[in-house]
């Protein structure tokens, strides 16, 4: 796989300009913090890498086609139980007790595994979402602040986990916690306002 | 004069030992249901296509408008032009419960969680899935409710289809014979009963249809 390379990346909101000239380049397999003030850009960059949405100016090269994404919001099926949410999206790639496993490193137990995601606490389900991008099929990972709603202890276990899973692929994520680039990230890009 | 409740039991309790009443009760029950359940399952399937397909969407626009605008006395006296009485108690149910469950099912769709379909999108998730896990809960309460108003309406429209068709052997039709012969008891009797199945039906598939959303959820 090749590097990843933005360059020149513009984006507008109507007159508002959320990114203006933005270049940089991640290598294979390297992982890379976002960082960066409310309303820098930080999530439309994310968006723009992963083709959820087109800049409006500029370029942008050798993405892999694989992709998973912890997204900002959950985006969960709330009726479901966790396992059901991480089918959808992986089929029958994993069986149940391999999707389990998954879920217990992330710090469920057994009782939960049956219950419908909409009964579960925020920190719950912000790791049912991990746990839906881990075990998808991808080659770069991207995560919008994925650890907001842990409390501090889960969050070092589910840092751990996700470095663990992304040694041999790419990470992109967005972050406010410096603790948190510098634990994950071999680099970090800071996008000003 | 208005029968007394007293009266209007004691008729209820003297048609419900005629021999001919569950035959008659029976006659109307399926052809009314068989109009709701036809609208009900073409209704989803419909509203499903015309989702994915805009084309389908048009094509029914037209069809949908008309039938919900069109007084029930119109369509029913054009079709005991065309149809047959056995048809027409069916067909008058299912033209009156297809627009109602066809508009909320269709409702439901498109109130699907927008980030739901956007990530969705960007899995690549087959939709078969995408209806089990999305569309399916994002219809239910719209489903429900069209259920609800659909099994009422179906019974209303259905026993007037009998009246005005003065068919024959059906509960629309003893209400004519009742109001015919000024029989204020009985003709308030067979309308007690008909509010009395209908709300026992609207129970029923009420149930039924929550237990399929459960059974969903739970696979």
């Amino acid at each position: 796989m090749s590097r990843i390379e933005l360059k020149n990346i513009s984006k507008k909101y109507g007159e508002k300009t959320v990114l203006d000239n933005f270049s940089c380049e991640i290598e294979n397999n390297e992982k890379i913090a976002i960082m960066g003030p409310s309303g820098s850009g930080k999530t439309t960059l994310l968006r723009i890498i992963s083709g959820l949405e087109k800049s409006d100016g500029g370029e942008i090269k050798g993405v892999p086609q694989k992709l998973s994404f912890v997204f900002q919001e959950n985006r969960l099926c709330e009726d479901f139980t966790p396992i059901a949410n991480i089918r959808y999206i992986s089929g029958n790639a994993f069986n149940k007790q391999e999707i389990s496993d998954c879920l217990f490193e992330l710090g469920f137990q057994e009782e939960s595994l049956e219950k419908a995601v909409k009964t579960m606490s925020g920190g719950m389900k912000r790791r049912v979402a991990i746990a839906r991008a881990i075990l998808a099929d991808f080659d770069m990972l991207i995560m919008d602040e994925p650890f907001d709603g842990l409390d501090e202890e889960l969050k070092l276990s589910v840092m751990k986990y996700i470095k663990n899973k992304v040694k041999d692929k790419t990470l992109v994520f967005v972050t406010h916690d410096p603790e948190e680039a510098q634990f994950l990230a071999d680099r970090i890009i800071e996008i000003q306002n | 004069m208005l029968a007394s409740p007293f009266a209007v039991i004691k008729k209820l309790c003297e048609l419900a030992v005629e021999r001919k009443f569950f035959s008659t009760v029976l006659f109307s029950f399926l052809r009314i249901s068989g109009g709701f359940l036809a609208a009900f399952l073409l209704g989803i399937l419909l509203a499903v296509a015309a989702s994915k397909f805009k084309i389908i969407e048009y094509f029914l626009w037209p069809f949908v408008t008309v039938a919900k605008s069109v007084p029930v006395a119109s369509f029913i006296i054009l079709c005991l032009i065309w149809l047959d009485f056995n048809v027409l108690t069916v067909f008058i149910a299912f033209l009156i419960v297809f627009p109602v469950v066809y508009s909320n099912v269709f409702e439901g769709i498109k109130s699907a969680d927008k980030m739901l379909c956007e990530m969705s999108d960007f899995y690549n998730v087959p939709f078969r899935r995408r209806l089990r896990f999305i569309y399916m809960p994002s219809i239910k309460p719209f489903l429900l409710s069209a259920s609800k108003v659909g099994i009422g309406m179906a019974w209303k429209a259905g026993v007037a289809a009998e009246v005005i068709g003065i068919v024959g052997g059906s509960v629309g039709g003893r209400l004519y014979d009742a109001k015919i012969y000024l029989q204020n008891a009985e003709l308030l009797a067979w309308t007690l009963l008909i509010i009395l199945i209908s709300a026992l039906s609207e129970k029923v598939f009420l149930l039924l249809v929550k237990k399929i959303f459960e059974v969903n959820e739970r696979l």
